[in-house]
C-alpha cells in the first residue's frame, strides 16, 4: 500500500510536470529563452528512462553548472515460466518485478561526465510459484494438481538502498531542450530476505531450514547494478 | 591538473565498483542450491497391514529367513488393492512376515458402509496349506490382520497330515487299481476307485504313480481352526451368489494329488472319488442349535485357491460313525479343499461399538489382541485386533448377527497396557450398543519415543519422501511386534522400556526396513531409508 501511494505521488508529479510543459510552451515564453541562451541556466526538467529498475520518468532540477538532483521511479513486471524444482510434472510461474523510487544527485565532473549518488526506495521483488500443472498419478492414484499443491518463493531486498555510479552526458541539458544521459552503477540493496510457502503434498518443503538455505544463498546479492539511459525534456 | 583529477576519481570509482562486484560474483550461489523438495506421501488413506504366522511355531513366516508368502488379491474389488505405496501388482510378497497394502484412494474405491470394498487375500506358499482371508471395508482407516499358515510338515495340534508317495499305478491317465489313502486315526479318507481318469488343470492326463497329501484340520482345536483356509468369517458362492458371512466348521480336508512328473491333479472322470470324514460328538450344529446328530444335513464346500472363495457343492447327510462319533462321504469329481460346515449368513453393516477406558499409560492409543469364541461351542471363531485410542470407540462393521460371543484376550509379553478382565462377553455383535473394557497400565519405567522417517530416492537426491504407512516396533529379544501409526513421516512409539533395545521396521513396496535403537529417556530416532526404485520412478 505504502508503494502504491509513493508511484501515485510520483505519477501525479509528473504529470503536473507535463502540464506545466504544455502551459509554457502554450506561452513561448521561457522556452524559447532556454533555447537562445548559451549560458548555463538552472531550471527543471523531465526525463523519461528505461533502466534495470525498468521503465519510469524523472523530475529533474539542476542548481548549478554541476549539480543536478533527480527524483524519479520506474517499475516493470514480467512473468515467465521458471522451473524451480524438477519432477512431479510441475512448472514454476516467475513474477519478476523491477522497480524503484530514486532521489539521486548528479555531480559533473565535466560537461559529458558526472558521478552520481542517491537514495532508491527499492520496490524490486522476485516471486516463484511453482505448481503442477495437470493432474499426476502416482502407481494408480490419481492425483489432482490442488493435492500436489505448490512452492511459493519471493526475494524481497531491502526497502531503501544507496546508490553510487557514473553517468555520460546530461539530465538535464544545460541551455538545451533536450539531453541523453547513461548511467552505470550499483545499489546497494543488502542481503535478500526469502519467504518461502507451500501446500499440499509439497507443504514440507516450506520449513524454516530450508527458507533460512534459501537465504544463506542469496545474502551475497547485495549489488543490484544500475543501468540507465534518460532522455530529459528541460521545462524551465 | 582538472583532467588529471578527473582521471583519478574515475579510476578510484571504476576500481571501487569493479572490486565490489567481482568480489561479490565470486561468492554468489545458485539461489536454490541444496534446496530440497520435500514431500508428505499420505495419498493412501486405507491400509491393510497382514502378518503370516506360522500356525505350530506362532512366529512370523519369513523372520528368520528370505522366506516369502505370495499374495494374490482376487474378489470383487481386487482392482482397488494397491502395495502400500500405491503401485498396483499381479503378485505380492510378504517380507519378514509382513505385508502392507493399501486401498487405491480414487473416488470409485473409497470404501463406505453401503459400498464397501470387497477382496480376498490369497496366501500360497511352497510346503504351506493355501490358505486366504476376506476382507469387507466399509469406511477409511487401519486395518490389521493376522493370516495363520499351515506348515504340512510341522502341522499344529488339530491338523493332521498323511503323506503316501509312490502309490497307485495310472496307464493313459486311468487308475488300475483302487487308491485308498487315510490319516493316521481315520480321521479323513479319499478313495479313488479303479477306472478313473485323473487329469490336470490342462485336461492332461496323469501318469505312473501318485503323491497324495492328506490333510485333516479338526473343528474343536483353537490351532486347527485359526488355521483354517480362508478363515471361518469368510465369502462363500452360493446358488450363484456371493454370500458374507461365518462358517460353524464340523471339519475341514485338503487333498493334493500329482504324479510322478509333477502334474497337479484337479479333475477326475469316469469315475467319482470319494471323500469320508469322521465328525467329533461335540460339534455344534447352529441350525439345530445343539450338538450334531446322525440325520443332520450339512453343506459341503469346495475352495478355489485361485479366489480363496468357497462354493457350496452339496449337501451331505451326517451319519453314526464307526471312525468317529459321526462321519460324512462325499462323492466328487474335482480336487480342491473340501470343507464340511454349515454357514452362517446373517450379517449386519454396523455392529456394536467397543470403547476401551482407563488407564492408557503414556500412550493415546494402545492395540489389544484377543481370541473370540463363539458361546454356542466354545470354538475359536477369530483372532480380533482392536486399535483402541483414549476418548474414541471402535465400531464394527460386517458382523455375524445374533451370534453371542466372547473374546479372550491375549497379554502380550511386551505391553504394558492390558485389558482388566480375562474374558469379554458379546451376547450380539449386531446390537446398538456401546460395550466399554477396562483397561490398565501396570509398567511404570516406560517412555514415548518420537520417529522421523525420512526417505530418499538415490535416482533423485534432492527428493525427501516423508511417508504414511504403519511401523512396528518390538524389543530386540522378542518378536512381540507392536503397530504404530505413521503420518507424513511422523511417528511415536509408547510404551517402551527405557534401558532398553528396541527394533523398529517398516514395509514398503515389498520391502522391509528395520532400525534397532536402545531406548533412553531422550530417544529420538531420525530414521532415513532409501526408496525402492520401483517407487521412485513411479514418482519421477
Amino acid at each position: 500500500m505504502r508503494r502504491i501511494t509513493i508511484l501515485v505521488f510520483l505519477v501525479f508529479t509528473l504529470g503536473l510536470s507535463s502540464q506545466m510543459i504544455a502551459q509554457q510552451a502554450e506561452n513561448g515564453s521561457d522556452l524559447s529563452k532556454i533555447i537562445k541562451t548559451s549560458e548555463f541556466t538552472p531550471g527543471w526538467a523531465i526525463g523519461i528512462k528505461a533502466s534495470t529498475f525498468g521503465f519510469g520518468g524523472e523530475v529533474i532540477k539542476s542548481f548549478n553548472e554541476k549539480f543536478n538532483l533527480r527524483l524519479g521511479g520506474s517499475y516493470f513486471k514480467q512473468n515467465y515460466d521458471y522451473t524451480f524444482v524438477d519432477g512431479l510434472n510441475t512448472k514454476g510461474i516467475n513474477y519478476s518485478t523491477v522497480g524503484a523510487i530514486t532521489l539521486i544527485t548528479d555531480w559533473h565532473l565535466t560537461n559529458w561526465f558526472h558521478l552520481s549518488g542517491g537514495v532508491l526506495y527499492n520496490m524490486t521483488e522476485l516471486e516463484i510459484e511453482s505448481k503442477a500443472t495437470e493432474a499426476h498419478t502416482f502407481g494408480e492414484i490419481e492425483v489432482t494438481p490442488e493435492t500436489i499443491g505448490s512452492i511459493y518463493y519471493r526475494l524481497n531486498p531491502n526497502d531503501l538502498c544507496p546508490y553510487l555510479g557514473l553517468g555520460f552526458g546530461r539530465t538535464i541539458s544545460k541551455n538545451k531542450v533536450v539531453s541523453f544521459n547513461f548511467d552505470i552503477g550499483a545499489v546497494y540493496q543488502g542481503s535478500p530476505k526469502v519467504t518461502l510457502e507451500a501446500t499440499g503434498m509439497v507443504s514440507p518443503t516450506a520449513n524454516e531450514d530450508q527458507r533460512q538455505l534459501l537465504e544463506n544463498n542469496v545474502k551475497d546479492y547485495k549489488f543490484f547494478p544500475f543501468i540507465n539511459f534518460q532522455l530529459g525534456f528541460r521545462i524551465f | 591538473m582538472k583532467f588529471n583529477k578527473l582521471i583519478s576519481i574515475t579510476l578510484l570509482l571504476l576500481l571501487t565498483l569493479g572490486a565490489v562486484t567481482s568480489l561479490d560474483s565470486c561468492k554468489i550461489k545458485n539461489p536454490i542450491d541444496g534446496v530440497k523438495l520435500i514431500i508428505n506421501y499420505d495419498l493412501i488413506k486405507t491400509f491393510v497391514n497382514i502378518e503370516f504366522v506360522d500356525a505350530t511355531t506362532g512366529e512370523m513366516i519369513g523372520q528368520n529367513d528370505d522366506t516369502k508368502v505370495k499374495i494374490i488379491i482376487s474378489g470383487q474389488n481386487a482392482e482397488a488393492v494397491l502395495d502400500n505405496t500405491g503401485i498396483a501388482k499381479d503378485e505380492f510378497y510378504s517380507t519378514n512376515g509382513f505385508l502392507a497394502l493399501g486401498l487405491n484412494p480414487n473416488t470409485e474405491f473409497v470404501p463406505t458402509t453401503s459400498n464397501p470394498i470387497k477382496f480376498t487375500v490369497v496366501a500360497t506358499l511352497d510346503g504351506y496349506i493355501s490358505t486366504s482371508k476376506t476382507f469387507t471395508i466399509g469406511h477409511e482407516g487401519t486395518y490389521n490382520e493376522r493370516i495363520v499358515m499351515t506348515d504340512i510338515s510341522n502341522p499344529p495340534s488339530g491338523v493332521v497330515v498323511k503323506e503316501e508317495k509312490g502309490i497307485g499305478n495310472l496307464l493313459d491317465g486311468v487308475v488300475q487299481e483302487e487308491i485308498s489313502v487315510k490319516t493316521q486315526n481315520d480321521e479323513a479318507s479319499i478313495i479313488i476307485p479303479g477306472g478313473t481318469v485323473i487329469k490336470d488343470g490342462n485336461g492332461n492326463t496323469l501318469t505312473g504313480t501318485l503323491d497324495i497329501t492328506l490333510v485333516y484340520f479338526s473343528n474343536l482345536e483353537d490351532a486347527s481352526l485359526a488355521a483354517f483356509p480362508g478363515g471361518l468369517m469368510t465369502r462363500v458362492k452360493q446358488d450363484g451368489q456371493t454370500i458374507d458371512g461365518a462358517f460353524f466348521s464340523a471339519g475341514f480336508m485338503a487333498i493334493e494329488i500329482s504324479d510322478q512328473n509333477g502334474n497337479t491333479a484337479e479333475t477326475f472322470e469316469e469315475n467319482t472319488v470319494e471323500l469320508g470324514m469322521g465328525i467329533d460328538g461335540q460339534t455344534y450344529n447352529p441350525e439345530t442349535s445343539g450338538q450334531i446328530g446322525a440325520g443332520n444335513e450339512l453343506p459341503l464346500f469346495s475352495y478355489d485357491p485361485e479366489t480363496g472363495e468357497w462354493t457350496q457343492e452339496q449337501i451331505v447327510t451326517v451319519e453314526n460313525g464307526t471312525r468317529s462319533d459321526f462321519q460324512v462321504t462325499a462323492q466328487i469329481s474335482h480336487l480342491s479343499y473340501w470343507n464340511f460346515d454349515w454357514f452362517w449368513s446373517e450379517w449386519c453393516y454396523e455392529g456394536i461399538q467397543i470403547e476401551f477406558v482407563g488407564d492408557y499409560g503414556e500412550c493415546g492409543c494402545t492395540q489389544q489382541l484377543g481370541i473370540m469364541r463363539k458361546q454356542a461351542d466354545n470354538t475359536f471363531f477369530s483372532y480380533v485386533y482392536f486399535m483402541a485410542c483414549e476418548g474414541e470407540y471402535i465400531q464394527t462393521y460386517y458382523a455375524p448377527a445374533d451370534m453371542s460371543v466372547y473374546i479372550e484376550w491375549i497379554n502380550r509379553p511386551c505391553s504394558s497396557i492390558v485389558v482388566d478382565e480375562d474374558i469379554t462377553y458379546i451376547e450380539n455383535l449386531c446390537a446398538p450398543d456401546l460395550l466399554q473394557i477396562s483397561i490398565s497400565a501396570y509398567q511404570t519405567n516406560t517412555t514415548i519415543v518420537t520417529v522421523d522417517v525420512m526417505g530418499r530416492c538415490a535416482s533423485n537426491p534432492d527428493v525427501e519422501v516423508h511417508p504414511t504407512y504403519g511401523a512396528w516396533y518390538r524389543p530386540a529379544n522378542n518378536y512381540c511386534w507392536q503397530w504404530a501409526a505413521m503420518y507424513d513421516g511422523h511417528a511415536e512409539i509408547c510404551d517402551v522400556v527405557i534401558g532398553e533395545e528396541y527394533v523398529i521396521g517398516t514395509y514398503f513396496n515389498g520391502q522391509w526396513y528395520e532400525h534397532t535403537e536402545l531406548v533412553t529417556q531422550d530417544s529420538y530416532i531420525f530414521w532415513e531409508i532409501d526408496l525402492p526404485e520401483e517407487f521412485c520412478n513411479e514418482i519421477f
